[in-house]
């Protein structure tokens, strides 16, 4: 069985902001590119594989 | 989608936010559908293009609202209370997301998953008060949405 991630709540309570942060009310809202979660993720640290988000190629 | 879809599902995500905001659940699609003015069929579609979208989740037998992320439409292990309302969180990300969303002070209860004794964090002033403890993850990022009501 893979043993996950574990985050410190620091770190999640910064994806929560970088992630929840828009408004969903907003006409323009849209759901995040690629791109734009990669960087939402990077924002408390979480880049490798275990975050990797991209469609295999 | 044709252009008066897309518009209609403006609308509805837009009336759903707007509720779930101001009392910490989402609305039935019978409340969406009477605050909108239009028909429940075309609000059940609606619901049904934003799930797809992964913009809400659906209860599967009901259509109703199970999630308008990051709120819950049922109890859940992640109680989120305000001054005004309490409402949860599908999971720890979630709970500190309805906080995030709201921009106030807020106090999460939840249990450690390991051994299960109270667990509580407090957000003041858009900061965390108490940040001991820690998240985990079981699946990768990419299997998410694999089971999302699992994950």
């Amino acid at each position: 069985m893979e043993q996950g991630a574990i985050l410190t709540l620091d770190q999640q309570w910064k994806l929560a902001q970088a992630w929840y942060s828009a408004d969903r009310r907003d006409p323009l809202w849209r759901r995040k590119t690629v791109d734009e979660t990669e960087a939402a993720l990077a924002t408390a640290g979480l880049t490798g594989p275990f975050w990797n988000v991209r469609p295999p190629a | 989608m044709n252009q008066s879809s897309d518009d209609l599902d403006r609308r509805v995500r837009r009336l759903v936010y707007d509720v779930t905001l101001r009392r910490g659940t989402p609305p039935t699609l019978a409340a969406t559908a009477d605050g909108l003015g239009t028909s429940p069929q075309q609000v059940a579609a609606s619901f049904q293009r934003l799930a797809a979208g992964r913009v809400l989740v659906l209860a599967g037998d009901s259509g109703e609202i199970l999630m308008a992320n990051p709120f819950s439409a049922v109890p859940t292990p992640f109680l989120v209370e305000f001054e005004d309302y309490a409402g949860y969180g599908n999971c720890i990300w979630d709970a500190m997301g309805v906080v995030a969303m709201r921009r106030r002070d807020a106090r999460i209860k939840t249990s450690c998953g390991d051994c299960g004794a109270p667990m509580e964090v407090q957000i003041v002033s858009q900061a965390l008060q108490s940040p001991h403890g820690v998240a985990h993850y079981a699946l990768p990022a990419r299997r998410w949405w694999d089971d999302i009501v699992f994950n």
